[in-house]
């Protein structure tokens, strides 16, 4: 109780300090001076009195000493007095401070930021049990259903497996019709999964039949957002595409499968689905082995790796085929399938994050160092007037600890901004994008990081400067500090200069990547055009009135005013991959003769509206209807159909009837700037017959814009109930194209130039440290007649040489690390020698930059002053 | 424990609790000087040790304190004795009593034996 109380009461006084400290004066002045009184009264003289009674006291101060040691906490006295010291003094040295605050802050920052968003993306399970068990089964992306009626009755491996496939769902509304992303997916798919629904229920065997289909489970946040979260909402019927369906469930929320383009079956950008009807297969759908429209998800038994699988589910392949060479079934863990095209970009950026936080570390220990040395002087006086070597040392960790933690403050709001900034860069398509919040994990292993970079480069010099005789610094003045530690300051800054270049290098090969992108002819001209997405419900529309539709739609909107054309396609380039046809020349009786091209059916006008160049023959026109068939093909699709002619203009594809040639066009890349140029055969709408799905392209005067709504007003006239979506401008849509290589690119331009910065001030602090250091000697060599020219050399002769040191070590890391670039890379080798080069150059370029003023201040030097300097 | 100057610290702590149950309340001179009367002048103290051992007993609770005039008219601070200070000095005496009684056996045996 009582050592509680007097611990209580001291920590209490650590409060109220300067009052008792001026009571404590008051009683021993009293005391003092009632002993002098009585003292005079025995008879001494007032002087004597008072030595008397001063006497009799002891020492005033260090009776003082010890009850201030009593009244307080001393060692938390001393810790704040450190602390308060240590604030002090990087305030008084700002530039110091401001370099290594912020470079740790930055670093530790974005360290966090990326790392958070790796983590959500790529490592955090996903939200299923037994995640580990799921596998999607593909023959290359995609399955037909027979395959997987096939694998589900004969794979050993599989638990069990359903099928999907994304699937739109036009909702009609009082105000504007809503296309709504959703799946067909089996009735196992759920059970699958191991999720059950929030209300209601999921689909039964017998509604997974053609027929009896008609129902659908609907998505949390659809359920909110349009049907109020009405808890009676279960058997409600809803019209979607025309046709009446019975609401049988609400999923909870989070729930999102599929999710992200990646393991859709349909190509380009689709969003997580919000509704799901049955799979339910139509006949031809069950025997088309052709038919590669589906999606295979299977939950491995315990125990059964992919790979195992793989092999049993190409055994049983193979034999299916009477042993015909086959390709291996792909069976890809479910959260490879999800993560997978973003799993390079987000790995590069987790290593050049690391790499750029350890630059920071290594560029404030270089700082720490430095300065530690500079302050041999002050810490050998301390020494001499009485310090305790253990109060150096613990002075220096509480510098370190300030700076650390000033760094943390600073930090927490640049990883909070970093990922806010991240998350709205991103390109579309990152899975579980949405959810990253900054990691405390992470930003404590970052602190942690900082604090003991702080702490051991805080206290070697500490440590090293306490060790000596106090007498051997201040003899020495500032020059005792050589040989040991400064060398490990230079082999600070040639790290710095190699990890920096290693990244300079793979920002470079990024930058020229996008580049290459940039200049890759893509074969329409997407300024001015407004596109948008519609698609006519089979159960409305045949082919015949969609034809119509569409037709007339082009036509209107080529009139509104400001529009200087218009027109339709079935598939809009960059927005997915059109369908796939064989192509055979007329006549041609070779089954294997044929090209495999990619069609797109589109209206008159389409090449003068998207600005696709002919090269030869003319566009559609309205006259191109039933039964003269005709078709323009891309230069490619000519090139490989006919080689040896260079316009063969005229001549016929098979068909029935025949298809005539009657233009060429200019190739496009539509698939995809990075990727290969594909064949393309152009056919008018009305020789089409492959679904409702279809684009409007509008190109205009002015800014395309604020058409939007006019064109929606026309589609409207038409159908009330047909939805408008992916309003978008053509532009946009080349932009989003590239936005998966910009997003690394940018991200890694910015920790290139970072730690580009951070290894000139590491050169420029280490330059301007030794010609502090080497005042005198220098000083001497100017007196006995060296060239101020010379001087200035030799220091930048001594940054260069760090510089080249650290380039060297850097090139041969970079020439090793950057294949891991891989895919990421366009138009460039990952060994490109002119990148690295022109890098290591601009490496050398900067140290030669950052030493100039350094060696400035050493050239101005006046010889006489700098003999006398001490 | 060379000549009178050094007394130590739990021992000081006893005789200024002793003091002011038997004198009231006292300011720091007056203690030293109880102390040093009540010792027949054997225990000279320096008078500065006193203000550490008030500070703990202040701290501890045995005491308490507050500003007041002395006999001459001078501020000064005055000490007295609190409950628990009561009791500690209860125990305190008890255990020193002990203590003594002890010793002065073992110093009779010794006297016996010569």
């Amino acid at each position: 109780m009582k050592p509680l109380r007097r611990t209580w009461s001291r920590f209490l006084g650590l409060f109220t300090g300067s009052r008792r400290e001026s009571e404590l004066s008051d009683e021993i002045a009293a005391h003092i001076e009632m002993q002098t009184e009585d003292n005079r009264k025995l008879g001494m003289t007032p002087a004597e009195a008072r030595r008397a009674a001063l006497l009799r006291f002891g020492g005033v101060e260090a009776t003082k000493e010890s009850y201030r040691d009593q009244r307080g906490v001393p060692v938390l006295e001393t810790l704040a007095k450190d602390m308060r010291f240590a604030f002090r003094s990087l305030r008084k040295s700002p530039d110091f401070a401001a370099a290594a605050i912020l470079s740790l802050a930055l670093g530790i920052g974005a360290a966090t930021a990326i790392f958070s968003i790796a983590d959500t993306v790529l490592l955090r399970s996903l939200p299923y049990p037994e995640p580990q068990r799921l596998v999607t089964v593909s023959l290359g992306g995609a399955i037909p259903a027979p395959a997987q009626i096939l694998f589900q009755r004969e794979g050993r491996s599989l638990e069990r497996s359903a099928l999907f496939t994304s699937y739109w769902f036009n909702l009609p509304s009082q105000s504007e019709p809503e296309r709504i992303p959703g799946a067909r997916v089996s009735a196992s798919l759920f059970d699958l999964l191991g999720v059950k629904p929030e209300l209601g229920r999921t689909f039964t065997p017998e509604e997974d039949v053609d027929g009896r289909d008609k129902v659908v489970v609907i998505g949390d946040a659809l359920w909110k957002r349009r049907f109020g979260a009405d808890p009676g909402i279960l058997g409600r019927t809803v019209r979607l595409n025309d046709a009446p369906y019975t609401i049988i469930g609400v999923m909870p929320p989070g729930f999102r499968f599929p999710e992200g383009p990646e393991h859709h079956v349909s190509v380009g950008p689709f969003p997580p689905a919000e509704m799901w009807r049955p799979m339910a297969l139509v006949e031809w759908e069950q025997t088309c082995m052709g038919c590669y429209n589906f999606a295979m998800l299977a939950r491995l038994r315990r125990g059964v790796t992919p790979q195992q699988a793989s092999t049993e589910l190409s055994g049983i392949l193979k034999r299916q085929v009477h042993g015909e060479d086959i390709e291996p079934v792909d069976v890809l863990s479910l959260h490879r399938a999800v993560t997978g095209k973003v799993r390079t970009p987000l790995v590069i950026l987790l290593a050049s994050v690391g790499l750029t936080l350890l630059i920071a570390c290594v560029n404030v220990a270089n700082l720490l160092l430095a300065r530690g040395l500079r302050r041999g002087e002050e810490i050998a006086i301390r020494l001499s007037l009485g310090a305790t070597r253990w109060r150096i040392v613990q002075q220096g960790l509480m510098e370190a600890f300030a700076l650390a933690c000033c760094a943390a403050l600073l930090a927490f709001p640049f990883a909070w901004a970093g990922i806010r900034g991240l998350v709205a860069l991103a390109p579309a398509g990152i899975p579980r994008i949405g959810d990253v919040s900054p990691d405390p994990r992470l930003f404590a292993f970052a602190l942690l990081l900082a604090l003991a970079t702080s702490v051991v480069f805080g206290i070697t010099p500490a440590l090293l400067l306490a060790r000596q005789a106090p007498g051997t610094a201040m003899k020495a003045g500032t020059r005792v500090i050589g040989g040991a530690p400064s060398r490990v300051r230079a082999a600070l800054v040639v790290a710095e200069c190699a990890l920096s270049l290693v990244l300079l290098v793979g920002s470079a090969l990024l930058v020229r990547s996008f580049a290459a992108i940039s200049r890759v002819p893509i074969g329409f001209r997407p300024e001015h055009v407004l596109t948008m997405q519609l698609s006519l419900p089979e159960a409305r529309y045949d082919d015949h009135a969609r034809t119509a539709i569409i037709a007339q739609l082009a036509e209107r909107c080529g009139v509104l005013p400001g529009v200087t054309g218009a027109a339709a396609v079935s598939t809009l380039p960059l927005t997915g991959e059109a369908e796939g046809w064989g192509v055979r020349i007329e006549g041609d009786t070779n089954r294997d003769h044929f090209v495999m091209a990619r069609a797109r059916a589109v209206t008159p006008g389409y090449f003068r509206t998207l600005g696709t160049r002919l090269i030869a023959g003319r566009e559609f026109a309205a006259s191109d209807n039933g039964t003269n068939r005709v078709a323009v093909v891309s230069a490619t699709l000519a090139r490989e159909l006919w080689p040896g002619d260079p316009q063969p203009l005229g001549r016929r594809l098979q068909g029935r009837p025949p298809i005539t040639v009657v233009g060429i066009a200019e190739d496009t890349h539509a698939s995809g700037l990075d990727a290969e140029v594909r064949p393309y055969l152009y056919i008018p709408f009305s020789q089409w017959s492959s679904g409702g799905e279809f684009a409007l392209a509008i190109r205009t005067a002015g800014n395309p814009a604020t058409l939007a709504r006019a064109v929606k007003a026309e589609v409207w006239k038409i159908d009330r109930d047909q939805p408008v979506t992916h309003v978008s401008l053509m532009q946009k849509l080349v932009d989003d194209s590239v936005a998966t290589r910009r997003f690394p690119t940018v991200l890694m331009i910015l920790f290139a130039g970072f730690s580009v910065v951070l290894a000139a001030i590491g050169i420029y602090g280490m330059l301007s440290y030794s010609v502090a250091q080497r005042t005198q000697e220098i000083g001497i060599r100017m007196a006995l007649g060296a060239q101020r020219s010379a001087v200035v050399g030799k220091i930048v002769a001594h940054a260069c040489s760090l510089a080249v040191v650290g380039a060297l070590f850097g090139l041969a890391a970079a020439w090793r690390l950057t294949r891991l670039l891989g895919s990421l890379l366009f138009g460039v080798a990952a060994t490109e020698v002119a990148i690295f080069a022109a890098c290591a150059a601009l490496l050398v370029a900067v140290a030669i930059v950052a030493s100039v003023i350094p060696a400035r201040r050493a050239a101005k030097l006046e010889p006489v002053r700098c003999l006398r300097y001490e | 424990m060379e000549d009178k100057t050094a007394v130590w610290q739990g021992t000081l702590a006893l005789m200024v609790l002793q003091s002011l149950e038997a004198l009231g309340p006292l300011h720091g001179y007056g203690i030293a000087r109880r102390i040093e009367q009540t010792s027949g002048d054997l225990l000279a103290i320096n008078h500065g040790t006193l203000y550490p051992v008030l500070l703990k007993l202040e701290q501890e609770g045995s005491v308490g304190s507050e500003w007041g005039v002395s006999d001459n008219n001078r501020k000064a601070k005055f000490y007295r004795i609190t409950e628990s200070g009561r009791k500690q000095l209860a125990a305190e005496t008890r255990e020193w009593e002990r203590t003594a009684g002890i010793m002065a056996r073992f110093f009779a045996l010794r006297s016996e034996a010569q």
